[in-house]
């Protein structure tokens, strides 16, 4: 056990060094500076891992605080005013960190990154030494950190010395117990609930909603006797040892990790393919057939090769569209319904209306599916297109993106429709009446903003071309370009601007940018679009 | 027809992987590229292609008895990788049919679809099936079958027969000796027993220099002892 974490350790930081020196050789200024011999194991190597380790614990204490401060510190503050309820600071910490956090923070059934890869199938590691010694790591880190923290907190508020170190005791317990519930249920049923990321988000939904709804109805639990007994904290922990043991003596953790623990999964990637085709070559083929005759007989060159692209990846590329359309529908059914039931309402929402524009950028990128359509589009298609000279020439690129544009520009009109729609519906409900004319410029705004980001992601792709042939390693730039592109559109709420202006300064940049986008394709594309 | 490569020097990093690589290959001929692993027989495909920029030299094609230079050199070039990669959400049949109509100004006498099918001796039953069922072998013949569509002057093969059956190492073999007289034919291997059977021409690369063995030696006795002795040389000072 101890050897495989030192050897996932001393991988992990082998890892984080060479893409840092990675990135380093990709920024212009640096890239003939660093010689090739920087990946040796020097001691400008250990420096680094050294540095990096130190990072690394640094922005593990940010985490943690921040944690902290959004999930328990700032709830008791708008609630209170204050910090010192030491009830109501243990009814956050039991919902919090003794359930919600463990469910989604699951190492074992979690554990799909580069490192876990790199040990489980390139390295042949043992898979439950692997993951036990990765529990025992990250667990034991993660309750010294709070350890440090209550210690610390216990310096200012109602929490003594001793509470701090049994609450950091209680998040190691309560994380091995879960770990352990989950590995059991997966074990009778075979249900992974990580697989569908709907229910563990559904359930910490609930659990954040009992958690933070019950205090609003004045029903604090009173958990500190409980917490803070002697007896239950040693029992917790032989519960906690107990789950520890059973983790341990599991035999299937190399089943396990062959399935959770992939290169798909690594690269977060989905392949619709998989699994579809090949089961039954019969039934595939009936399949692939119908799929021809809807449409594509007729069709010839890239408009066939993307409208078979597009018909085969459906699942992938239409799943988060509609995903997203079912929330805004339930949005704005559950907003009408209140508006109807609370009339009170209906004027401060609709003179609220219209100063919501500025939110629309940040709205309409959260909402595009720009990312997720380019990730598809590489790994299912250009990554073995890209070799090919013909499909690299200037006009063919052209003619692919403009079918891409267009397919993206479609997809993206379904949450912009969503979202005109939910506007215009309280418009009505909310009595606009004959003024509803004046949210004409909003709904201009969403599209053309819809039109805005389904070019600039695919503009960037082809500019750009993020991933490498061996789909390990993503371009710097590509990620800088997509934190910019969040802050902009987060900065740009506190625009203050009249509703029309705003959407006329919308709409020309958007036919600029799109413009500039095709133009710039045609010209760079050949040389930018490539494998890494 | 003639390629003329002229000092070729490519590097990686600090790592010289040709260093003033020359050879010039006629029409004809199938030559075997010989190389032991890392010699740099794929990046030297990569350069006629015009994938990968060379520091210094000259790759030219001539074509005609007037030896002038033809078109871009990467039109002429006709690939066919080691490890194929193609399109794994099509059917091979649906692959051909996108790669016939994209590119139907390069091919000049267009057939069915089937009889190219025919030309490899693809099964039926195959041709309608997904790319990403397909064997290692399957793939490299749908490969093969776009440079036999486009016939390129210059056919690079990268490695390809490693993965085919005898009977279809075979086929290939024939049918790459059937179109020979149009082409200029290059095909890497280790295989050196593959290589007397089908070339006509060993050309060694090794210590980033290319170098070219008489055709009289081939398959002479002690033959294959004197190509490792070449391909074990360290490099002179």
């Amino acid at each position: 056990m101890l050897r495989a974490l030192s050897l996932t350790t001393w991988v992990a930081f082998a890892l984080s060094c060479n893409y840092f020196i990675y990135v380093l050789k990709k920024l212009p200024w640096l890239r003939k500076k660093i010689p090739d011999t920087a990946y040796q194991i020097s001691t400008f190597k250990a420096v680094l891992s050294i540095l990096l380790g130190l990072a690394k614990v640094l922005l593990g204490f940010l985490g943690a605080a921040i944690a902290l401060a959004v999930f328990i510190f700032g709830p008791m503050y708008l609630l209170e005013q204050n910090f010192m309820n030491s009830r109501l600071f243990y009814h956050y910490f039991f919902f919090i960190y003794l359930l919600a956090a463990p469910l989604v923070n699951n190492i074992i059934f979690q554990t799909r990154d580069v490192v876990a890869y790199t040990m489980v199938h390139l390295l042949q590691l043992d898979g439950r030494d692997f993951l036990i010694s990765k529990v025992i790591f990250n667990l034991g880190i993660k309750a010294l950190r709070y350890l440090l923290i209550f210690l610390f907190l216990s310096l200012f508020l109602n929490i003594s010395a001793l509470e701090g170190f049994m609450l950091a005791g209680y998040i190691l317990f309560a994380a091995l117990t879960w770990e352990w519930l989950i590995l059991e249920t997966f074990k009778k049923y075979r249900i992974n609930p990580y697989d569908k990321p709907g229910i563990v988000f559904l359930l910490s939904l609930l659990l954040l909603a009992i958690c933070y709804l019950l205090p609003y109805r004045s029903l604090v639990l009173n958990l500190q006797p409980l917490l803070t007994n002697g007896f239950f904290f040693a029992l917790a922990a032989l519960l906690a040892g107990y789950s520890f043991w059973r983790l341990h003596s599991f035999d299937g953790y190399r089943a396990l990790t062959k399935e959770t623990i992939s290169r798909d999964r690594m690269l977060g990637i989905e392949d619709s393919l998989k699994n579809a085709a090949f089961a039954d070559v019969n039934l595939a083929e009936e399949k692939l057939a119908r799929e021809e005759a809807d449409g594509a007989a007729e069709l010839e060159g890239y408009a066939l090769f993307n409208h078979l692209f597009f018909a085969r990846h459906r699942r992938i590329i239409m799943k988060p569209v509609q995903t997203k359309v079912v929330i805004i529908a339930v949005l704005a059914l559950l907003g009408w319904a209140f508006l109807l039931f609370k009339p009170a309402y209906k004027v401060p929402v609709r003179e609220n209306l219209l100063s919501l524009s500025p939110y629309l950028i940040f709205v309409m990128f959260m909402l595009s599916s720009g990312e997720r359509f380019n990730r598809a589009l590489f790994f299912n298609c250009d990554r073995y297109m890209l070799k090919e000279l013909y499909y690299k020439e200037r006009k063919a690129l052209l003619e692919n993106f403009t079918i891409r544009l267009k397919k993206s520009i479609s997809l993206n009109l379904r949450p912009a429709a969503a979202v005109a729609i939910l506007l215009l519906g309280t418009g009505l409900i909310t009595g606009m009446g004959g003024a509803i004319i004046r949210l004409l410029p909003m709904m201009a705004t969403i599209f053309s903003l819809s039109l805005f980001f389904s070019t600039h992601y695919l503009f960037i792709y082809y500019m750009l071309q993020p991933y490498t042939v061996d789909l390990v390693q993503k371009s710097p730039l590509y990620s800088l370009a997509n934190i910019v592109m969040y802050a902009l559109s987060y900065g740009s709420i506190h625009i203050k601007t009249s509703s029309v202006a705003f959407t006329f300064a919308v709409i020309l940049f958007t036919l600029a940018y799109t413009a500039m986008a095709i133009a710039l394709t045609y010209k760079l594309a050949p040389k930018t679009f490539k494998l890494r | 027809m003639r390629l003329i490569l002229d000092n070729i020097e490519k590097s990686f990093g600090d790592k010289k992987v040709l260093k003033g690589a020359s050879y010039t290959f006629t029409r004809g001929k199938i030559y075997g590229l010989l190389g032991r692993n890392g010699a740099g027989k794929t990046t030297l495909f990569h350069c006629i292609r015009g994938d990968l920029a060379y520091e210094s030299g000259s790759i030219t094609f001539q074509d005609g008895a007037d030896g002038k230079s033809a078109g871009k050199l990467e039109e002429q070039v006709g690939l066919v990788y080691t490890e194929p990669l193609l399109p794994e959400f099509l059917t091979g049949h649906e692959f051909l049919k996108f790669f016939i109509t994209a590119n139907r100004k390069r091919i000049k006498n267009p057939r069915p679809i089937e009889e190219y099918f025919e030309m490899v001796k693809f099964a039926d039953d195959d041709r309608h099936r997904l790319i990403k069922g397909y064997s290692h072998g399957m793939k490299n013949k749908i490969q093969l079958l776009t440079v036999l569509i486009t016939r390129p002057p210059i056919i690079l093969l990268d490695e390809p027969l490693t993965s085919f059956d005898v009977v279809a190492a075979l086929e290939i073999k024939q049918l790459l000796k059937a179109i020979k007289a149009e082409h200029i034919i290059i095909f890497s291997t280790h295989v050196l027993q593959l290589a007397v059977d089908l070339c006509d021409e060993i050309v060694m690369l090794h210590n980033g220099k290319l170098r070219g063995i008489e055709p009289d030696l081939l398959g002479k006795p002690g033959f294959e002892e004197n190509i490792t002795r070449m391909l074990t040389e360290k490099e002179s000072a």
